[in-house]
């Protein structure tokens, strides 16, 4: 492949893999564009695979009685709908999005770590795969796409689907939150000078905000899917109330996840609209500070009140008073964007191509969302409509009206960017409408069919007045949707053949993205223009009339931060919820809730303390060999390298025993929820000192051979985890060991 | 004389003494204190998290930075410049007082109680420093600063989740026979809506000081902006 080279400018070996020809290059690619593409494939193809299964719900549900889908498949197509649709679409299109798109409207050349993108692009077909091959493994997963338990413990769900459905989502996961920490450390380290943070694009700076979300809020959505799938394949009970579990914590694990994650899918959209439409309306973006702030108060606030997805539980009215009011202070930073985008358009002269009309469509309908929203959050309203089509109706206005019509909107505005061409107005205008017609036939009546009581997730529903008009009309409007999307590809597979050529700015825009070819050579741009502002396409046009007069022409200083420190800094970020989760587990089960029969585990806090003692010293060895080779004392920074690599083998030799002991003395990992607890929390620590020792062990081979050209921030690194390491077994120790003790 | 009267420092003072005078010497702390868990709670939350930054809000900061530089105040200067010092103990200080043991012994105890008012207080005011104290040089940068009062808050968030789902009983002041029955207040929901305060709208308050952070951080100069050194020039 790379003999065939047409030769550009060959910047290193990134790039020459990259720009080779045929599709294996596709598949060995770390280049950010071609990755960003290949998301946005996957995420497409997966979105008529959604869309399918929404038709088939739809035409079971047409008309009352129906008998096209048996019930049991009806409940598999929902849960893989909705399954399919956040995880398989939503979220890749907006990661591939940022894939493409930060790196360039940045100024960079390729993200932070661009193996570790492509690691984590490859992990979304996997997941997929993993997903849809529980369909041949004996049944796709029937219990919603929040496997509410114990509706997803084995006795209910007897066949493997769930199992996929848990390692998919974790595959998914990962995937994710690598995408993310990549895009902070690109984010926070890549710019181009001059670009200082007050001045990234809003849809970096949310996209910035958004990886935050995903690496503090995935680990949550981990904890609680190991601990189901524990459930399931070890027999334990940690969600399973017949046996001493709580299904209630299972709710509060899913939805301290579930809550940001709507969020996850509506701040990268957000940034979208907030680029095309101060574009469209030939304005500056109206408040910028306020849009970017506001985006961070949504983020922040988005962690404290997901307890609103459970009034109907039974948290008791105190608890409902609180999430009730909190949840109802998400609509002012939600409002101030709104407000904003509107009095940008206010007074601008607005062009309505298709991209400009799917965001204003996409104002509009969120805004519906957003209100059928606020009634979600006063709890006595949640008891009357929740789970019923109401609901169904509000989250499509928030994640179909709003998420995926500003990834349209984006799409239409960056295709050209991307592809080189233009799409046709034409095959949009009829897209749009199509869309705008379906969408809102098809789900604005599911308020009125919620109101009527209509549940959602069944599989059919008797003849009752009305009930048989609106569901038809939904069906109707489901299939109008279908075409719109047909439409849509035809739109594109015509315009990369035959479309108009886009040339580097074709919509007059003023980020830095449009200032390199369409589509952008492998190493992204050939040249930057000067940037002295937040609109450095616009100062270039204007010098007389830029943006910040008095920006000074010198690059800023920029973050001191690298991107070593900033990847890593971000995992250990999200690693510490993690384990966050499963203390409090570990809490729930053993202090705050404890199941009546069985006792705590009889532990000896002596013997593991001394192994405590051989962790810890490692660390302080570690910081010796780092000021070893700090002051390029290479020897003895071999010695104390393997030093801590013997205290921490030590320490897990510490943890065998007592893991041999515990079990001679007949506890078992589903022996009580006291057992299960421990294990899975200690277990899951020395999976991690394991990975550290890995990481050690490299380190010492790298230091036998005498490499130290690039190992001081790999060191500093692994340094940091390993030393996290010890913090959170600090932790762990003192509320496993410890708390009795008190 | 100007600068010590300004308006906005006049009001955020006042509006501390507001919330000082209903944490410590109105009727509903006085009294109601004693006999219910959530009234401390909101007693604690207004000491040691909405006090004190208002307070040291409302100090003229060229008074300070005078003082700042006397050999006597040099050893308290220290303090402030010590963010993971200050962070440690506003957290620990929480964690500390909340423990069911410590604060049940300031309820049967109101010398014990007056201590954890003070100690509340002046440890809030440690941990505001680096945030909203008034000597501009000794804050951390905004967007250190945002991390510091996020991690903060993910500790307070966490320790109000135990106390709203602990078994009820653990704290004294909520089983004390009292006006609560009268009210029909039971008091398993006394202890949850303790730990509700402490969890959501206490988090609320640092979520408030974030804010406050992105404002000042938009407000300034570019090059001071991005460093993440402690500015140099006084604000």
């Amino acid at each position: 492949m790379k003999a065939t080279l047409p030769a550009p400018l060959l910047v290193d070996t990134l790039a020459h893999e990259a720009a080779g020809r045929g599709w294996f290059s596709w598949v060995a690619t770390v280049d950010h564009k071609r990755i960003g593409i290949l998301y946005l494939l996957t995420a497409l193809f997966f979105f008529v695979v959604g869309g399918v299964e929404a038709l088939l719900i739809r035409i079971q549900l047409a008309l009352p009685g129906n008998t096209f889908l048996s019930p049991d498949l009806f409940n598999q197509l929902f849960t893989m709908h909705g399954t399919t649709m956040i995880f398989l679409v939503v979220m890749p299109t907006l990661i591939g999005f940022a894939n493409y798109l930060v790196p360039l409207m940045i100024g960079a050349r390729d993200m932070a770590f661009p193996r570790l993108n492509a690691m984590s692009y490859w992990m979304l077909p996997f997941g997929g795969l993993l997903l849809h091959f529980s369909v041949v493994a004996g049944g796709a997963p029937a219990a919603g796409w929040f496997s509410a338990a114990p509706l997803s413990e084995t006795p209910f769900n007897s066949t493997q689907g769930l199992d996929y459905w848990v390692l998919a989502l974790l595959v998914l996961g990962i995937g994710s939150v690598a995408a993310s920490l990549n895009l902070i450390a690109t984010i926070l380290t890549q710019r181009a000078p001059g670009l200082s943070i007050r001045r990234l694009p809003l849809f970096v700076w949310m996209n910035l905000i958004n990886s935050f979300l995903v690496i503090l809020s995935f680990p949550a959505l981990n904890a609680a899917i190991v601990m189901l799938l524990i459930d399931r394949q070890l027999n334990a009970a940690f969600f399973f109330p017949a046996n001493g579990g709580s299904a209630v914590l299972w709710q509060h694990f899913f939805w301290a996840f579930g809550h940001p994650e709507v969020y996850i899918m509506a701040l990268p959209a957000f940034g979208m609209i907030s680029e095309v439409i101060p574009v469209f309306s030939r304005k500056p973006i109206f408040g910028y500070e306020f849009v970017a702030a506001s985006t961070v108060a949504i983020g922040l606030l988005s962690f404290g009140v997901w307890a609103h997805h459970m009034f109907a539980v039974g948290l008791g009215h105190v608890s409902d008073l609180f999430f009730a009011g909190s949840s109802m202070l998400i609509a002012i930073p939600t409002g101030v964007k709104i407000f904003n985008w509107t009095a940008t358009m206010w007074g601008g002269a607005i062009r309505f191509t298709t991209a400009m009309m799917f965001a204003t469509a996409f104002l509009i309908q969120f805004v519906i969302g957003g209100l059928s929203g606020i009634t979600f959050a006063a709890a006595p309203v949640d008891w009357q409509v929740t789970d019923s089509y109401y609901l169904v109706a509000h989250f499509h206005y928030v994640l179909f009206g709003g998420s995926m019509f500003g990834v349209f909107a984006g799409l239409y505005y960056w295709f050209p960017k991307m592809s080189g061409r233009m799409l046709s107005e034409k095959w949009g205008r009829l897209h749009f409408w199509l869309t705008v017609i379906g969408f809102n036939l098809t789900f604005f009546v599911q308020h009125f069919l919620g109101l009527l009581g209509m549940p959602r997730r069944v599989y059919t529903y008797p003849k009752l007045p009305y009930w048989t008009l609106w569901n038809m009309l939904s069906t109707i409007g489901a299939f109008i949707l279908g075409i719109s999307v047909l439409a849509l590809l035809w739109n594109m597979f015509s315009s990369l053949r035959r479309g108009r050529l886009a040339g580097n700015n074709p919509w007059n825009a003023w980020t830095l993205e449009w200032a390199t070819t369409s589509p952008p050579p492998a190493e992204d741009f050939k040249w930057l223009p000067p940037i002295r502002g937040r609109r450095p396409m616009w100062d270039l046009a204007h010098p007389e009339n830029r943006d910040e007069k008095n920006a000074a022409p010198a690059p800023l200083p920029e973050t001191s931060i690298g991107k070593h420190e900033a990847g890593m800094l971000s995992f250990i970020a999200s690693e510490s919820i993690f384990f966050v989760m499963l203390i409090l587990a570990y809490l729930y089960y053993n202090v705050i809730s404890p199941p009546s029969g069985g006792a705590p585990l009889a532990l000896d806090a002596r013997k593991t303390g001394v192994f405590t003692l051989c962790l810890l010293a490692s660390s302080a060895t570690f910081w010796r060999a780092e000021r070893s080779l700090h002051r390029g004392q290479h020897d003895s920074f071999h010695r104390w390298l393997l030093a801590t690599v013997v205290l921490g083998g030590a320490f897990m030799v510490g943890q065998g025993l007592e893991y041999a002991h515990l079990l001679h003395a007949g506890y078992a990992v589903n022996s009580s929820l006291f057992a299960t607890a421990f294990f899975t929390l200690t277990g899951f620590h020395g999976l991690h000192v394991c990975v550290g020792l890995a990481a050690l062990l490299i380190l010492l081979r790298l230091a036998a051979l005498g490499d130290f050209r690039t190992s001081a921030p790999a060191v500093k690194s692994v340094g940091w985890y390993w030393h996290f390491v010890d913090m959170v077994w600090v932790a762990v120790f003192f509320v496993v060991y410890m708390r009795p003790l008190l | 004389m100007n600068e010590l009267f300004r308006t906005p420092r006049v009001a955020l003072f006042l509006m501390a003494l507001v919330f000082l005078g209903l944490a410590v010497p109105s009727p509903a702390a006085g009294l109601v204190g004693d006999y219910s868990f959530s009234v401390r709670m909101a007693q604690h939350l207004l000491l040691q998290l909405v006090v004190p930054p208002l307070v040291l809000l409302s100090f003229p900061d060229s008074a300070l930075t005078r003082l700042e530089g006397r050999r006597l105040l040099r050893p308290v200067g220290w303090f402030p410049k010590q963010p993971a010092l200050t962070w440690l103990l506003g957290l620990g200080a929480m964690w500390a007082w909340h423990a069911p043991a410590l604060c049940n012994a300031a309820i049967r105890n109101p010398a014990l109680h007056n201590c954890q008012s003070l100690s509340l207080f002046l440890v809030g005011a440690a941990f505001w420093w680096p945030i909203a104290g008034p000597c501009a040089r000794q804050r951390l940068p905004p967007l250190l600063g945002i991390i510091y009062l996020f991690t903060a808050c993910l500790g307070c968030t966490i320790l109000g989740i135990i106390i709203t789902f602990a078994p009820p009983g653990l704290y004294l002041a909520a089983t004390l026979p009292g006006a609560f029955n009268d009210w029909r207040f039971a008091a398993p929901d006394d202890q949850r809506m303790g730990g509700l305060l402490m969890w959501v709208p206490g988090c609320l308050i640092y979520i408030c000081g974030i804010l406050g952070l992105l404002a000042r951080w938009y407000g300034m100069p570019e090059a001071e902006a991005f460093s993440t050194n402690a500015p140099e020039r006084m604000s």
